[in-house]
């Protein structure tokens, strides 16, 4: 039979810091090797695998890490918060200061009136090591400054277990969808509404209730290449509102609902108005299509209703031609050229260039192009995480300037064994702290208890 | 010391991953870092000769039911049903114009196959038709010609095997024009 003490260092080892750096060191190696696959094979494959079972227990066994030694060390970071620390041999410095012929009421009063300028709280007698013989021989002052600083440990690792929470939250919440939308548009966040949308099932548990019409579209390009310098789309909330549209710019999302939901431009294009006419040259049917042309040289098709006929599409919104061969002087929509193929199924039955308003005869059907739109691919986003994962990371960066740059200080004073000469000990629990704060702290109380200026220190 | 440690540690990660995705995703994770391997498998290479088996009868299948101007001979085709309506609606157009689509597949070369999931393929072909219109009598014709395309198949495994969502043509597809 195993003893009972074997058990009870299971979770000491759980919360333990050397679990943790393990941990840390096997996370970061299977970042590495994401790194490597990333290099060799589709990003796709690469999401997949960091959602991987591997990934999966390492993040909840960092949980449980976190959890256990952030539950285990909470009592001792309170306790640390007393008023006055045991300063033992873990104090940084001792300093022996002559305080002259002073009685020690003097000194003590000499004394608070110094640690009140620096701002340090006075604790009388303070707490004496139990092992210290010389304490008994005379009296003690103690003060300390920034006396809660240890609870920014406390509050780094609580902010650590809500953004891990905030993961968790996300993972069950998040939803993201993508929607293809013309101008003029109404989007009412139904299903029907969009694309594509992940996770494909619980959509009304997991979708945003959102819903926007699409206004103008706008792009501009450097120097016609495809570089965008702007994407905008003006949206209006809601879909049959009547308010002032706001612009959506690519790299400028639109958040709502407590940043939980966002929508984003995701993509760009080009929607023709096409004219189907029987041979006898009378409308059978128009439409605007929503074509993937851009960039010019992507090809893209649709069918229509009355012949069975496909068509195939590409664009060339500035047409130049340069050594006979089609091509684009620039991304902007100045002397737009189609190039169009159709086929009716595995023949092709007209293919060449086309010109808006021209007619291309397909096996005595004509069909041309009469107008074009822009459209935008929209992506809704809704992760209920994000401010739990946002109001933790503040609480981690909060927790840990707390702990570091403003660090708990404990002076304590005591006469020493001659009666003449005072014992100066302190410490401070930020290591990143030079000790000479320790120096001028015994420089100004020698002035302090001979009565000279206090300032001076 | 803690050099050897650290060394342990890192080892073990990876041997512990390995050892994990192994069991839980052997064919969607590792498979796909070696290509080579992936298409030497067993179970690719089965599916491939699969896919070229029905895309096959698919174009023998084609030939025959355009000849007969008969969508029935459409039905035991391995193909989804909304593709099959297009055809359909391509021969009825065909017998509308009162004449008969020949075609007979002269060359298909499968240039690439891409397995999208366990499920879905894609296949990128070359593809030479022959083709003539067979009019009625009293319609003037015939035209004739060969039909040489590039396209790609979007094929999906059902529980009768695999069969032929969609076809597109995509010559002039992601060709660079601008400059």
């Amino acid at each position: 039979m195993l003893p009972a003490k074997r058990f009870s260092r299971i979770p000491d080892f759980i919360g333990s810091r050397l679990l943790s750096f393990i941990l840390v060191g096997v996370l970061v190696s299977y970042y590495i090797l994401l790194l490597v696959f990333s290099v060799k094979v589709h990003l796709e494959t690469v999401i997949n695998i960091s959602q991987g079972l591997p990934f999966k227990i390492l993040y909840g066994a960092l949980f449980a890490n976190l959890m256990v030694c952030t539950v285990r060390r909470t009592p001792a970071y309170i306790r640390r918060c007393r008023k006055a620390a045991v300063i033992q041999e873990d104090a940084d410095r001792t300093y022996i200061v002559d305080a002259g012929a002073l009685d020690g009421d003097t000194a003590a009063a000499r004394m608070a009136e110094f640690f009140k300028k620096k701002r340090f709280a006075v604790v009388p007698g303070g707490e004496e090591p139990a092992s210290d013989e010389s304490a008994t021989h005379g009296w003690r002052v103690s003060a300390v400054r920034r006396r809660f600083s240890p609870l920014g440990s406390l509050v780094s690792h609580w902010g650590m277990v809500i953004t891990l929470l905030g993961v968790v939250v996300s993972l069950n919440t998040h939803f993201i969808g993508e929607a293809l939308l013309p101008e003029g548009a109404k989007f009412w966040g139904t299903a029907a509404d969009y694309t594509s949308y992940d996770p494909p099932t619980g959509f009304r548990q997991h979708a945003p209730k959102v819903s926007f019409r699409v206004g103008k579209v706008e792009a501009e390009f450097w120097d016609g290449k495809l570089l965008f310098t702007r994407l905008e789309a003006y949206l209006t909330s809601p879909a049959d509102g009547k308010g002032e549209p706001v612009p959506v710019r690519i790299n400028e999302p639109l958040f709502s609902n407590l940043y939980t939901t966002s929508v984003r431009l995701t993509g760009y294009g080009f929607a023709p108005f096409y004219v189907l006419r029987n041979p006898e040259g009378k409308e059978l049917e128009s439409a605007h299509v929503n074509l993937a042309i851009f960039p010019p040289g992507n090809e893209d098709s649709f069918r229509v209703q009355m012949i069975p006929h496909r068509f195939y599409v590409q664009l060339y919104p500035d047409y130049r031609q340069r050594e006979g061969k089609p091509g684009t002087a620039s991304m902007n929509l100045k002397n737009p050229v189609f190039h169009l193929k159709v086929a009716s199924n595995k023949v092709v039955t007209f293919n060449g260039l086309l010109l808006p308003y021209q007619r291309a005869d397909v096996e005595g059907y004509s069909l041309a192009f009469e107008g074009m739109k822009r459209w935008v691919t929209v992506r809704v986003t809704r992760d209920a995480g994000y401010p739990v994962i946002f109001a933790g990371c503040c609480l981690i960066c909060f927790g840990t300037a707390w702990r570091f740059a403003f660090p708990r200080k404990d002076v304590a004073v005591r006469l020493a064994d001659d009666g003449r000469s005072l014992l100066v000990t302190g410490r401070a629990d930020s290591t990143l702290l030079s000790s000479r704060w320790m120096d001028d702290m015994a420089k100004g109380l020698e002035n302090a208890v001979k009565g000279g200026n206090v300032d001076a220190a | 010391m803690l050099l050897k440690r650290s060394i342990l540690v890192v080892f073990t990660g990876y041997i512990l991953f390995l050892l994990f995705s192994y069991v839980a995703e052997y064919e969607s994770l590792i498979l796909p870092l070696f290509p080579d391997k992936r298409a030497a498998s067993p179970t690719v290479s089965g599916e491939r000769a699969a896919i070229e088996k029905v895309l096959d009868t698919y174009s023998k299948g084609l030939t025959i039911a355009y000849a007969a101007k008969s969508p029935n001979k459409l039905d035991d085709l391995p193909m989804a049903e909304a593709y099959k309506q297009e055809i359909i609606t391509d021969i009825l157009f065909q017998v509308m114009k009162k004449r008969a689509l020949q075609i007979a597949l002269r060359k298909i070369e499968i240039k690439r196959l891409d397995f999208m999931a366990t499920t879905v393929a894609s296949v990128e072909v070359h593809e030479v038709w022959d083709y003539s219109y067979k009019y009625d009598k009293g319609v003037a014709g015939p035209e004739k010609g060969v039909s040489s395309i590039d396209g790609v198949y979007t094929m999906q495994k059902t529980v009768k095997g695999w069969q032929v969502v969609s076809f597109t043509i995509n010559e002039g597809r992601r060709r660079n024009v601008a400059g």
